[in-house]
């Protein structure tokens, strides 16, 4: 298990690279000058010509990546050109704050969608059932910016539930987080549904109600732990999606999260924010996966990893 | 089982519960549209910053609401008689936030790093006028002018010209940008970048204690949020609200809306070295193609101007000139007289959400020039390609008709027809994105920049601006409203057509 | 199931189960009247899409404006009938570019193994790690926002989806008897590919294709509320629903129908979608 973990940090390695020297070379061919930019539509060439150097920009293009390279293994990602920011420290700030919310809406998902799945298992072809699975329709199939200004239109402006922007008390978090976990709380429902159906029908789910077990035992001991391991890989997915930042879910709400870090980074060519965020995304997808694969483990004594 | 369907309403119960709260009452939440950039004045080019940078910094000279200038950081000044040297008493007794105190030296300090090697994006405010700076005494400070320049004391009224403690500069150099240090009535407390900024009242200012205790901007990008902020109370204060939502808006008896005419004109540019828009009756037929009243009164709901120049009124330097009338059958006529008797196609751009219903604005016009004939296609690019696209100089440029908007941020003419129309300033080099190249225009403008006599300046004014009105490099559409909404608890806000919205020391929250 | 199993059989098979699920009816219902209207919006539409009167804007549902007009003063339900062919478009464009890139990579990978095979997963482990959307923009930011590049952006971004898929299948399909047999007949690389591994990987790839189409149309909807979206006169959904944002409170029928249009069309390929799971699993015979 431990050499199979160690494998597959390894492995992170050349991904990291790949995701380096392709997100450089993209924003290379990215037409638009970070220096430019920043000056804004009153620009002066001096100042221009100040910025280019001060960042490096003059540099030839294979000295400005092996610089950035060699600057990010030493853990320095360089300062934001917008706001001089050190990019390590926007980084932590956006991605703590990414976490709180990804952390909140899985788990509103996961309570919604494990309920839901399971119920709507239990009671096949009930009035439950249809609905949930109509719910966990409209789940997957709203844009999810939509969905944001509605829950804002309803609980903040005409109930006055939440408030309709800003950040920093767990009360901004509520709405975003449903918006966010919407679409996962569907996906999961639907997964948690099938796969209890098909573990429901094992035989040794017969066996243990013809032992006599009471019911409530038999679905949650038994069946839900053996139906998990499909559901977790989507819990995974979701999860790894929501901490790669959910630039729409946080635009709508005005949340500093990384995703609109990353976007108003490439929108402002900010090229040390946008490397930064990119890197820190790619290795956020990968250890969630590896966590996933390892959660296989747990709830499967027959998976082991070689 | 049946418990398990407990949980769902105990949640949302709990979920409620976090909902309630309310803000301290003596903190005002001010929801902006965009993140600050820099707070270091000099290199500050947005909006935002130059909003925040106005509580936390001072000017020698300061524009009141009507953009007059008025005393700020100095008591009084005067102009010597060749117009080569000013000379400013300063104010006594002033502190910058970190105790140092400020003086001539202070200022001194300030205009020599304009024109040093450290070159912020500002400069051009002062390298191009000022030779050297004199400390006459700690609190006489005289500026030593390469030329006269009629609008010397706007360039100081600028927001760039806010003056920071140079012990704090030596000290931060250029990170000052994240850790400004004013003289102004508040004071920077925290910046958590794309979330807030946090100010907090600067209890020594020398005005009288400020009333507000705190300030927090927060970074609101969505328009319909910050609507909805300010309605449901989560904010005292809301920027850059959309028109459609102000007549909602005034409806409620709890909010105070305040729409404020701008300097900011929308305008049309055209390729004057490309055929066809070399020929000034293909320029002016799209003019008389133009409905601005239309754009205004539908697009708008009123809460816009049309423009007739691309000065706009409240500019210092504005010359009223004739409105153009629209006229699509005399636009035909000019258009086959250009030798297009069978109307035109070209390439037009827009940014989208850069200004007020910009791109909307693009597609109307698109519908407009239609009916004379015109026939545009429409792009639109993000704002840095965009920003590329039109800095292209004139043989790579692939550029014919776009959409622009421009605000001289010194309140005066003349930063318009400079770096705009005057051949000097082509792209790459200035911000003359239309080409246009005319030897008597530039002859103006550089006679009323070193006009000494004011009535000189303002003649050569008009005429300039007559030129522009005649040959239409460009076809100004109309000039922005900016409107702002807050709670009817906060009185003395300052919203000023340089679309700045910001507080001082006598602003204050009632209970 | 040593032999291939017999296609003719199967596909009615398939088809006898899908004409027993309601769900997947409505859903396929659904995306026949979208692929309709998308066809011919021009001779069902009332209005040109493009006309509009600016003294008539936000104008709610009228006999003559059934679906009230949008922001311009447009004719909204013309917009959504002749918007469903710029959603089909793009998502055509967009499944199909995923579907031959992602099949190819799958197929390559899984059948060849080693070197290969790593080479490419790695790949797309990259494309994947990498957050989609910051590969749309960049393309759409390299290449100028337009239908095209959004199509050529939304496709790049499902490619590693199908990669994984058609890999899996080949995977264990590779080792099957039929393919030692076409082998052992004498049959190339390329012909046990495309005539015996692709065929037999069928129902995984049109599930996916057709879940995909759905993913597609969110996505397209996410970008044009970046500002990256088809440009007018092209009557984007995604675009209209963004553009509504403003008249959100004002004028709600602006944003409401487009979204709903948005969501009844991603809800008919779901159910679709899901319908053909059901019907092509053999596990799931009752």
């Amino acid at each position: 298990m431990i050499r199979y973990i160690l494998k597959r940090l390894a492995m992170l390695v050349p991904v990291l690279f790949g995701v380096t020297l392709v997100s450089f070379s993209l924003l290379q061919i990215v037409p638009g000058d970070p220096a430019v930019l920043l000056a804004g539509e009153d620009a002066n060439p001096d100042f221009i010509e100040a910025v280019r150097k001060e960042y490096g920009f003059d540099q030839p293009l294979h000295v400005q990546y092996l610089r950035f390279v060699a600057r990010a293994v030493q853990g320095d990602f360089g300062i934001s050109i917008r706001n001089r920011q050190p990019v390590i420290h926007l980084l932590l700030q956006r991605f703590s704050f990414t976490v709180q919310l990804s952390f909140l809406s899985i788990l509103i998902a996961a309570a919604i969608g494990l309920i839901a799945g399971v119920i709507s298992a239990t009671r096949q072809y009930s009035i439950f059932d249809h609905a949930s699975m109509v719910g966990a329709l409209f789940g997957i199939s709203l844009p999810i910016f939509w969905l944001g200004l509605l829950l804002m239109l309803v609980f903040s402006v005409h109930l006055r539930w939440f408030p309709a922007g800003g950040s920093g008390e767990l009360r901004h978090l509520v709405l975003p987080a449903i918006a966010l976990g919407a679409a996962s709380a569907a996906v999961i429902a639907r997964m948690t549904r099938a796969s209890m159906l098909e573990v429901i029908r094992q035989d040794y789910i017969r066996t243990a109600r013809a032992n006599g077990l009471r019911e409530t035992v038999v679905i949650y001991k038994h069946a839900l732990k053996n139906a998990m391991i499909p559901v977790i890989t989507v819990f995974g997915l979701e999860f790894g999606y929501m901490l790669g930042g959910a630039v729409l879910t946080e635009t709508v709400f005005s949340l500093p999260g990384v995703g609109r870090l990353m976007v108003e980074g490439i929108f402002q060519r900010d090229y040390a924010v946008v490397q930064g965020a990119m890197l820190l995304v790619a290795t956020t997808f990968v250890l969630v996966n590896l966590l996933t694969d390892i959660a296989y483990a747990l709830f499967d004594p027959k998976i082991r990893y070689e | 089982m049946k418990r398990s369907l407990l949980w769902l309403p105990l949640l949302l119960a709990a979920l409620v519960a976090f909902g309630a709260g309310e803000a301290s009452a003596q903190t005002v939440i001010y929801a902006a549209g965009a993140d600050p950039d820099s707070l270091d004045p000099p290199n500050a080019e947005s909006n935002p910053s130059e909003a925040v940078n106005r509580m936390i910094y001072e000017n020698l000279v300061k524009f009141d609401s009507k953009l007059n200038l008025v005393p700020g950081l100095a008591e009084r000044w005067e102009q010597a008689p060749d117009g080569l040297s000013w000379t400013f008493h300063l104010r006594k007794g002033v502190n910058f936030h970190d105790g140092t105190p400020f003086n001539a030296e202070a200022v001194k300090y300030f205009v020599e790093r304009m024109l040093g090697p450290e070159k912020p994006s500002r400069a051009a405010l002062y390298t191009p006028f000022v030779e050297s700076v004199t400390v006459v005494d700690p609190y006489t400070v005289r500026m030593n002018l390469k030329t006269p320049f009629a609008f010397f004391l706007n360039n100081l009224a600028h927001s760039a010209s806010g003056i920071g403690s140079p012990a704090a500069h030596k000290a931060l150099g250029k990170d000052i940008a994240r850790k400004p240090v004013g003289t102004g009535p508040f004071k920077f407390v925290e910046w958590v970048h794309g979330d807030h900024l946090t100010l907090a009242r600067n209890e020594a200012y020398w005005g009288g204690k400020p009333k507000l205790e705190k300030i927090v901007v927060k970074t609101v990008k969505e328009d319909a949020a910050r609507v909805m902020m300010l309605q449901s109370g989560d904010a005292h204060l809301a920027v850059r609200l959309p028109a459609e939502d102000i007549l909602r808006l005034e409806k409620d008896p709890r909010i105070q809306l305040d729409s404020t005419e701008t300097l900011r004109v929308l305008y049309v540019g055209f390729n004057c070295q490309k055929k066809p828009f070399s020929d000034v009756r293909v320029r002016q037929a799209f003019n008389l193609a133009t409905d601005r009243e239309s754009i205004v009164r539908n697009l708008y709901r009123g809460r816009a101007l049309a423009a007739s120049n691309i000065v706009a009124p409240r500019t210092t330097g504005y010359v009223p000139l004739p409105a153009h009338p629209y006229d699509p059958e005399k636009a035909k006529k000019l258009l086959a007289e250009a030798g297009y008797p069978n109307g035109l196609k070209a390439r037009f751009i827009s940014p989208m959400g850069r200004y007020p219903k910009d791109y909307e604005m693009a597609q109307a016009l698109q519908q407009q020039w239609k009916q004379a004939g015109i026939e545009v296609s429409l792009g639109t690019m993000e704002w840095a390609a965009y920003l590329a696209a039109t800095r292209k100089p004139v043989d790579q440029t692939e550029v014919e008709i776009f959409l622009l908007g421009w605000a001289p941020s010194s309140a005066e003419a003349r930063w318009i027809l400079y770096p705009l129309y005057h051949t000097e300033q082509w792209v790459p080099k200035g911000n003359n994105r239309t080409f246009y190249s005319n030897k008597e225009f530039d002859d103006y403008v550089d006679k009323l920049t070193k006009a000494a006599v004011q009535a000189e300046r303002d003649r050569y004014l008009k005429l300039a601006q007559e030129i522009l009105h005649r040959e239409v490099p460009q076809i100004p559409i109309l000039v922005t409203k900016e409107t702002i909404g807050y709670t009817k608890k906060l009185k003395g806000v300052i919203n000023s057509p340089l679309e700045l919205t910001y507080f001082d020391h006598n602003t204050q929250l009632e209970k | 199931m040593s032999e291939p199993p017999a296609r003719t059989s199967q596909a009615a098979e398939v088809w006898r189960r899908l004409k027993r699920n309601r769900a997947a009816l409505a859903g396929g219902a659904i995306v026949a009247v979208f692929v309709f209207t998308a066809l011919f919006a021009p001779w069902i539409a009332p209005h040109a899409p493009d006309a509009g009167d600016l003294g008539r804007r936000l104008e709610p549902p009228s006999a003559e404006h059934w679906l009230g007009t949008d922001e311009l003063g447009r004719d909204i339900f013309s917009r959504i009938l002749h918007g469903a062919r710029v959603s089909l478009q793009i998502q055509l464009v967009a499944v199909l570019i995923a579907l031959v890139a992602g099949c190819l990579l799958g197929l390559l990978g899984g059948y060849y193994g080693g070197w290969a095979d790593h080479g490419i997963m790695r790949a797309m482990d990259i494309l994947l790690a990498f957050p989609g959307i910051f590969l749309a923009i960049s393309i759409i930011a390299v290449l100028g926002p337009g239908l095209l590049n959004l199509m050529l952006a939304a496709g790049i971004y499902s490619i590693p989806q199908f990669a994984r898929i058609v890999r899996g299948s080949i995977l264990s399909l590779k080792e099957k008897e039929f393919v030692e047999a076409a082998r052992a007949a004498g049959e190339g690389d390329a012909s046990i590919l495309f005539r015996h591994l692709l065929p037999n990987a069928m129902a995984p790839i049109i599930i996916q294709t057709t879940l995909r189409m759905a993913t597609v149309l969110l996505t397209a909807s996410g970008l044009s509320f970046l500002g990256l979206g088809v440009q007018p006169p092209h009557p984007e959904w995604g675009a209209m629903l963004s553009n509504a944002r403003p008249y959100l409170i004002t004028a709600p029928h602006v944003a409401t129908f487009p979204g709903l249009a948005i969501m009844l069309v991603v809800m008919g390929f779901n159910l679709f979608g899901d319908g053909l799971r059901d019907s092509l699993d053999p596990r799931l015979k009752d």
